[in-house]
């Protein structure tokens, strides 16, 4: 428990440190040196800052959440935000809203997994379970460090 | 476009000048300026004949959008109140969101420039409207439609969820 919470310190810490060398930094500089040779700039979706990405996945129903995090490994990471899981919760069971967070957990583990996403995704239930735990301890599932780690499971 | 609205007594307006990323200078009502949390946040601290703004994010094709988007605005909520306050009917929120509708029905970077500026901008009617009209493009497709529609790369060594 303890070795979950502080790799789930330094994630956020590499997280945060990759979110601003590519929005604040690569992004803007690829665009304006694309701009300026005449060469054609990345895709638009692409290009958008993280924190836009994760507005529009707030936007999605949550099947949808599901499908978009199996685009990239970008869109997974940023698709499995807490937050955004919990917005869709509060959303879509009106219930939720009188719930603690503790219930919350258990709950939506068990809604996630009902939930009608995709033949594929229900074969993997078991792994997503596990998927859940990890979820619990550390918070935060950046793309690679995830699927390893869901892997070593 | 023609607006309903046609006020007969105005006071003087107040102008404010944008300056878009490639040099062009616009110059708009203040109130329309304000329609921008960005602006207004700044603005009383601003003094009167220093109001220009530089917009280093937003092109002129982009800022000429949003300058319609933003007036469009504003008058549509001058009707509104208007016709509120003399009790008669009025449809204009119905008109307003068809506008809206016509406004956003642009092609792909165009939607993402008006994005990333009403961002910059913190515009956040603008920003919704937006937002919408990405998620509706992305609403019920398979993530290899997505990838194709938006161009991306799948970049997952392994899918962990494609196959036990």
């Amino acid at each position: 428990m303890t070795n979950g919470s502080s790799k789930s310190f330094h994630e956020g810490k590499v997280v945060e440190f990759w979110r601003i060398v590519k929005d604040e930094l690569a992004l803007p500089l690829l665009t304006d040196l694309c701009e300026k040779t005449g060469l054609i700039p990345p895709p638009c979706f692409t290009r958008l800052p993280a924190d836009l990405k994760l507005k529009i996945l707030e936007f999605l129903p949550s099947a949808n959440v599901d499908k978009v995090g199996r685009v990239s490994s970008e869109l997974r990471y940023l698709s499995r935000n807490e937050q955004l899981w919990k917005q869709k919760f509060m959303e879509e069971i009106p219930l939720g809203s009188s719930l603690t967070l503790l219930g919350w957990y258990f709950v939506r583990l068990h809604w996630r997994l009902k939930f009608p996403i995709s033949r594929d995704i229900a074969k993997t239930e078991k792994m997503r379970t596990q998927d859940h735990w990890i979820f619990l301890v550390s918070g935060v599932l950046p793309p690679k460090i995830g699927h390893h780690r869901g892997l070593i499971f | 476009m023609k607006d309903s609205f046609n006020p007969s007594i105005e006071p003087p307006k107040k102008t404010v000048t944008l300056v878009s990323s490639d040099g062009y200078d616009f110059e708009v009502e203040e109130e329309v300026a304000l329609e921008s949390q960005v602006i207004k946040d700044g603005f009383e601290d601003k003094a009167v004949d220093d109001r220009e703004y530089l917009l280093f994010n937003v092109h002129s094709d982009t800022l000429e959008l949003i300058i319609k988007y933003c007036e469009k605005h504003v008058s549509s909520r001058k009707s509104i109140s208007a016709a509120a306050a003399s009790s008669s009917s009025s449809n204009g929120e119905e008109a307003l969101k068809e506008w809206d509708e016509h406004f956003i029905s642009v092609d792909t970077n165009t939607l993402y420039d008006i994005l990333m500026a009403a961002d910059y901008l913190n515009i956040k009617s603008l920003l919704d409207l937006a937002i919408q009209k990405v998620a509706d493009t992305i609403h019920g497709r398979s993530p290899e439609q997505i990838r194709k529609k938006f161009n991306i790369e799948n970049d997952s060594i392994i899918d962990p969820w494609a196959s036990e």
